[in-house]
């Protein structure tokens, strides 16, 4: 008789490009648990990304947000037990954690177990009140005050001196490098989190995070440290690897006893340049997001977690094994919307096992090549293109094009049969040796570039790819100016196209300009530079913060534009090379992270509007793939145009989800074969979750020196 | 004549092979530093860790490679210095 699995509720599913640890913990459990498991995901939303991943739950159940109060909680949590008994629960946010303390002993009474510190001991690790903590026990802790009301920031921030770092009551954390800066971010920690903000005096160093289990006696079971070798703009780890610590771990481990800790946290250390001395920046009283990265080095810190819960503890410390990495990558898939829509009315789904997605190969098919496969502080649409391929019917090999040995691309053998690195900064001579070097080593017979800035080099080697064999579908120089912003939102094109409008827009070169625009367009506005990032600012404060921001990244101009207020559209499309589209497909935004990537949408049908895009790309003599993206003004109804990107989205794999694959299409149109037209199916939903992938050093090694690595 | 140095690797290093086995990295892992070799780095870094003299590593080299003796010498001592500089083996 198969035994009983062990069911283990577990919360965190949401964050988007700031992923909750839930994600990370079930796959960590699943890897690593000694038996059937069986994971219930808790959401506050029906739309936390993550939890719908493919594998990685086998349950969903919605929960009550937390200023409903603890009763409610524990009303839910014994409902959902009721109907799927519940072994363990483990949380994974910070503010939920005191919540959970504060009902366990009634969680247990109903048979739940759950492996948390007290709630008097959570409180004294929060960011509020960590310096303190540090202060009495004599732990090296950088200069840090809150700023209760913000307006008193400016005086603590000009006494504490340039640049400092802001943090969040909560979460959130931004270097900041002067007044402006420090007043744009801590106005939007506060509205997130409030009560106000923390000002830090930053430590120049190695950052790393030391994950930890303490078990019921406050003995360390487990504990793995990671150096953060790669750091989002949001100061979060994309790419990391387990180090030997001894010293750090031991200290780690005082710090628990000393806390009477009980459970998983995460402690945040900076080595300080030049310089012995650890400081301790941050104690988070949940596992970490990175947490799948311990189960691979051999030390699965949530497995040793819940063997504890259920007084199962293991008699073994497991050694994490140093120079085990990971790099931060993206899971998308399609659900129904009728789940989605079960999920919201009745609180629970049950979902069926997942079916691994399956590679098709077919020897005679096209061999296409993909560049933009990194994932670092934007999603490349290279990824989603690639997904897109791998699901057609004729297509022999999948070759990733990378700029950087730490494009998460590198390392997706089931996307790619072979990765190579292109050359950084390079001209187009340049790309085009490298590229025939790649076509002699492994031929392909279509290209598609998938980053706006590369595409300039590859329509320069049109004809010499063309010598080659290799075909791509891409409009010529003028048209993929025209679309640029720059001219687009302030040259002569045409501003009414019946199905959408172009708003109204201004170019500034300095930030007496830029004051100048915003006051005629009036606020709010949306600052925009030429390539990336778009802030949206409510006053002159955000534009000097906007100002400088773009500056910061190389914009010599911005573009100042009337904010319009209403849901966000997205139209994908395809040209032929006589500028006719050969098929588009619209989606709604659900989710978007702050730098406007889009993780969850849903389809929809707007004609008109798709209508009028192909118009619009008919008359820019466009060539090739195509997204316009929308703004439908709430009291109006109209579509503004706000951007047009000149290739693929990276929500791509949702057309291909529903059977519009966009991708095939053009590398069939590309290389001059026939195609049956794409035929929708059901209404879906898309979404898009962060994954940590393991890099291996030899796989790390290869790409890096050799430039390249074949995985078929 | 001078003794024939040996060098050793550093108890916080590890060698992690290439798929091939023929070149691979040596992993620090107090940093999480990587230092990748090819094929005859490769064959340094092995036969330091088997603690091999550096004339053994050298016969180990030319009896695989067609290379004179005393250039591979100073290759693989420069390499060696190199290590040590890093912090990654002991030297001689």
């Amino acid at each position: 008789m198969a035994p009983k699995p062990v069911r283990v509720a577990v919360s965190g599913f949401d964050g988007l490009d700031n992923p909750h640890p839930g994600a990370g913990v079930a796959a960590a459990l699943r890897e690593g648990w000694p038996g059937p498991i069986e994971i219930d995901a808790l959401v506050y939303e029906a739309d936390e990304t993550a939890a719908w991943m493919p594998g990685a739950a086998d349950a969903i159940h919605l929960i009550p947000l937390l200023d409903k109060g603890d009763d409610a909680m524990l009303a839910r949590l014994l409902e959902i037990h009721a109907a799927r008994p519940i072994d363990v629960l483990v949380p994974c946010l910070d503010l939920e954690v005191p919540v959970i303390a504060r009902i366990a002993a009634d969680l247990e009474e109903h048979g739940i177990q759950t492996l948390i510190p007290g709630h008097s001991v959570v409180n004294a690790t929060t960011k509020l009140r960590l310096p303190k903590f540090c202060h009495e026990q004599d732990i090296p802790t950088p200069r840090t005050i809150h700023v209760y009301d913000l307006s008193d920031l400016p005086l603590h921030a000009k006494q504490f001196g340039f640049p400092l770092m802001l943090k969040g009551t909560v979460a959130g954390a931004r270097k900041v490098h002067n007044v402006d800066e420090a007043m744009h971010h801590a106005r939007k920690f506060n509205r997130e989190w409030g009560g106000g903000v923390l000002l830090q005096q930053p430590v120049q160093g190695d950052e790393f995070v030391v994950a930890a289990v303490s078990g019921r006696d406050h003995r360390t079971l487990g504990a793995v440290a990671m150096r953060k070798i790669g750091i989002s703009g949001k100061g979060k780890a994309i790419f990391g690897a387990v180090v030997e610590e001894p010293e750090t771990i031991e200290q780690a481990s005082q710090i628990l006893q000393r806390l009477k800790w009980r459970g998983p946290l995460e402690l945040e250390f900076i080595r300080q340049r030049g310089g012995s001395a650890v400081h301790l920046i941050e104690i988070n009283c949940r596992f970490p997001s990175w947490v799948s990265l311990c189960a691979r080095a051999g030390a699965n810190l949530p497995v040793l977690a819940v063997a504890e819960a259920l007084g199962r503890r293991q008699s073994r410390r497991q050694a994490p094994r140093a120079g085990a990495s990971f790099v931060r990558d993206v899971d998308e898939t399609a659900i129904l919307l009728s789940d989605r829509q079960a999920l919201s009315r009745t609180g629970t789904l049950v979902r069926p096992a997942a079916e691994p997605a399956r590679r098709r190969r077919d020897p005679a098919g096209l061999s296409v090549a993909i560049s933009g496969i990194a994932t670092l502080d934007v999603i490349n649409a290279g990824l989603g293109v690639a997904r897109a391929i791998n699901r057609a019917p004729g297509v022999s090999r999948v070759i990733g094009l990378g700029y950087g040995a730490y494009d998460s691309g590198m390392y997706r053998p089931d996307l790619f049969d072979a990765v190579y690195r292109l050359p950084t900064y390079a001209d187009p001579e340049q790309i085009r040796q490298r590229l025939e070097q790649i076509h002699a080593e492994t031929p392909f017979d279509v290209v598609i570039p998938c980053l706006d800035g590369e595409i300039p080099n590859f329509i320069a080697n049109r004809e010499a790819l063309g010598k080659l064999g290799v075909e791509m579908l891409l409009p010529g120089t003028a048209a993929f100016n025209r679309r640029d912003k720059l001219k687009l939102f302030t040259g002569k094109i045409e501003k009414d196209w019946g199905g959408f409008h172009i708003p109204d827009t201004r170019k500034v070169k300095s930030e007496r300009g830029l004051i100048r625009a915003a006051q005629d367009l009036g606020f709010p506005v949306m600052v925009k530079g030429a390539i990336s990032l778009a802030i949206k600012a409510e006053g002159n404060g955000d534009l000097a913060a906007a100002w400088r921001q773009l500056q910061g990244e190389g914009n010599q101009e911005v573009l100042v534009q009337r904010f319009v207020d209403g849901p966000r559209y997205a139209v994908a499309a395809v040209c032929g090379r006589n500028h006719e589209t050969l098929c588009s497909f619209t989606i709604k935004k659900l989710r978007t992270c702050d730098r406007g990537s889009t993780w969850s949408a849903i389809s929809v049908k707007e004609p008109a509007l798709e209508e009028a895009f192909a118009r619009f790309l008919e008359a820019i003599k466009w060539v090739g793939p195509a997204e316009g993206e929308f703004m439908r003004d709430s009291v109006t109804d109209e579509f503004a145009l706000i951007e047009v990107n000149p290739r693929f989205t990276g929500w791509i794999s949702f057309a291909a989800d529903l059977g519009l694959n966009h991708p095939y299409l053009a590398a069939m149109t590309a290389a001059g074969r026939d195609v049956a037209s794409p035929a929708e199916v059901e209404r879906t939903v898309f979404m898009r979750a962060t994954r940590d992938i393991p890099v291996s050093p030899a796989r790390l090694s290869a790409i890096s020196t050799r430039g390249g690595l074949r995985y078929d | 004549m001078s003794k024939d140095p040996t060098y050793r690797l550093k108890s916080h290093v590890t060698l992690e092979a290439d798929p091939d086995g023929q070149s691979g990295v040596l992993v620090d892992t107090h940093t999480a530093s990587m230092i990748s070799c090819n094929g005859t780095g490769w064959v340094i870094v092995e036969g330091v860790r088997d603690g091999a003299s550096v004339k053994d590593i050298v016969d180990g080299i030319t009896s695989q490679f067609d290379a004179e003796t005393e250039k591979v010498r100073q290759d693989a001592l420069n390499f060696l210095r190199h290590l040590s500089a890093a912090g990654l083996v002991d030297g001689a």
